[in-house]
């Protein structure tokens, strides 16, 4: 046939495309084996002496609609064993888990970089009108020799601690992503749609972000313990991976759109 | 026919139009309508999946041939579909006496 770039076969093509949910491989195949059809039916339309038009529109017609199609072929992805299922969401897992625990990690770079600028007050809190128990002061006291009060043995030890401990956080998470980039994907059938990551990353970081971007703003809870900087330097690493999330999933229901 | 019923039936009946030789899916379900004088009339394009499904079970395998400038998927019956086949039809046989019985039509 001579279908044209508006033709109803190319028209239904278009939406069939855009509706799929699965590997690129298997859409190619959906799609290629589509068109095949549809251009032998519209062949043999126009040879029992329909026009164009009419031939393409019984071919489309008898393929059954994009819809029924599509889930169709969904079906035929939720009839798979259930470990395809589970052995997709825990790479996505891994990954979200793996780049969750680099950004606390990240976060800590930053808390360190404000106790080197704003110094370890902005970080580690004031310690003003807090009470400290007496064990965890001496804790502090001696961990911190040259410091006398245990208000400011506490705020060294907070503003460190939020370098340290996101730091370990942060190497756990360059495990959890190097065991993703080691997983054997191969064996991935692609059951989650495209975009299924970075959307749950957009929601998480943002949330994130958002919170605590208000938590340093509005001097939270504990915020005497804990300095502005504590909440600060997570909101500024959250806000920029959702930041990057989003413009990922961007670009990936773009491709879709645009096939 | 119901098509939830003819759904149940149409692996036996895909395998089955696969025993004359290889084919691609238009002939497929062309063959498949011509059989059954079109009393089995799916829509064409909800075919594939139970096609691609019985490739992923080992029953068919298939491969791209080039013709009239464009690819096209062609199917062929493996053994272990012709066994299956076999299988299927020997259970149907039963099943299709038994209910004939039941409604008394058996000879």
């Amino acid at each position: 046939m001579s279908a044209t770039d508006g033709g109803t076969v190319e028209q239904y093509l278009d939406q069939l495309y855009g509706r799929l949910r699965c590997a690129p491989r298997d859409a190619r195949r959906i799609l290629a084996e589509a068109e095949d059809h549809l251009r032998e039916a519209v062949t043999d339309g126009l040879a029992a002496g329909l026009t164009q038009q009419e031939a393409e529109e019984q071919a489309v017609s008898s393929f059954g609609s994009v819809r029924a199609v599509v889930r169709a072929h969904d079906g035929g992805i939720w009839r798979l064993p259930g470990r395809a299922v589970l052995f997709d969401l825990a790479l996505a897992g891994l990954k979200l888990g793996g780049i969750g625990a680099l950004a606390v990690g990240a976060s800590g770079l930053l808390a360190a970089a404000m106790n080197l600028l704003l110094g370890p007050g902005f970080v580690g809190g004031t310690g003003r009108g807090v009470t400290y128990p007496a064990a965890s002061c001496r804790w502090w006291l001696a961990d911190n020799p040259g410091v006398h009060s245990c208000a400011r043995a506490a705020v060294l030890e907070n503003s460190i601690d939020a370098v340290s401990l996101r730091l370990a956080v942060g190497v756990l998470g360059l495990i959890l992503l190097l065991c993703y980039y080691v997983a054997p994907r191969r064996r991935s059938r692609h059951v989650l749609p495209d975009g299924f990551v970075p959307t749950i990353a957009v929601s998480l970081f943002g949330a994130a972000g958002a919170g605590l971007a208000l938590l340093a703003a509005s001097g939270g809870p504990g915020i005497s313990v804990v300095g502005p900087g504590w909440y600060l330097s997570g909101a500024l690493v959250a806000l920029v991976m959702a930041a990057a999330f989003a413009l990922q999933l961007n670009r990936t229901l773009l491709r879709r759109a645009h096939g | 026919m119901n098509r939830e019923r003819l759904k149940g039936h149409l692996d036996l009946l895909l395998l089955s139009v696969l025993t004359a030789g290889s084919a691609h899916g238009y002939a497929i379900i062309s063959e498949l309508r011509r059989r059954s004088e079109g009393t089995f009339d799916l829509p064409e394009g909800t075919v594939y999946p139970a096609l691609h499904r019985l490739e992923d079970a080992g029953l068919l395998s298939s491969s791209w041939v080039m013709a009239d400038g464009r690819r096209r998927r062609v199917y062929a019956l493996t053994a272990p579909g012709a066994a299956a086949l076999a299988a299927e039809q020997t259970e149907y046989r039963h099943f299709t006496h038994g209910i004939q019985a039941v409604l008394g039509w058996s000879a």
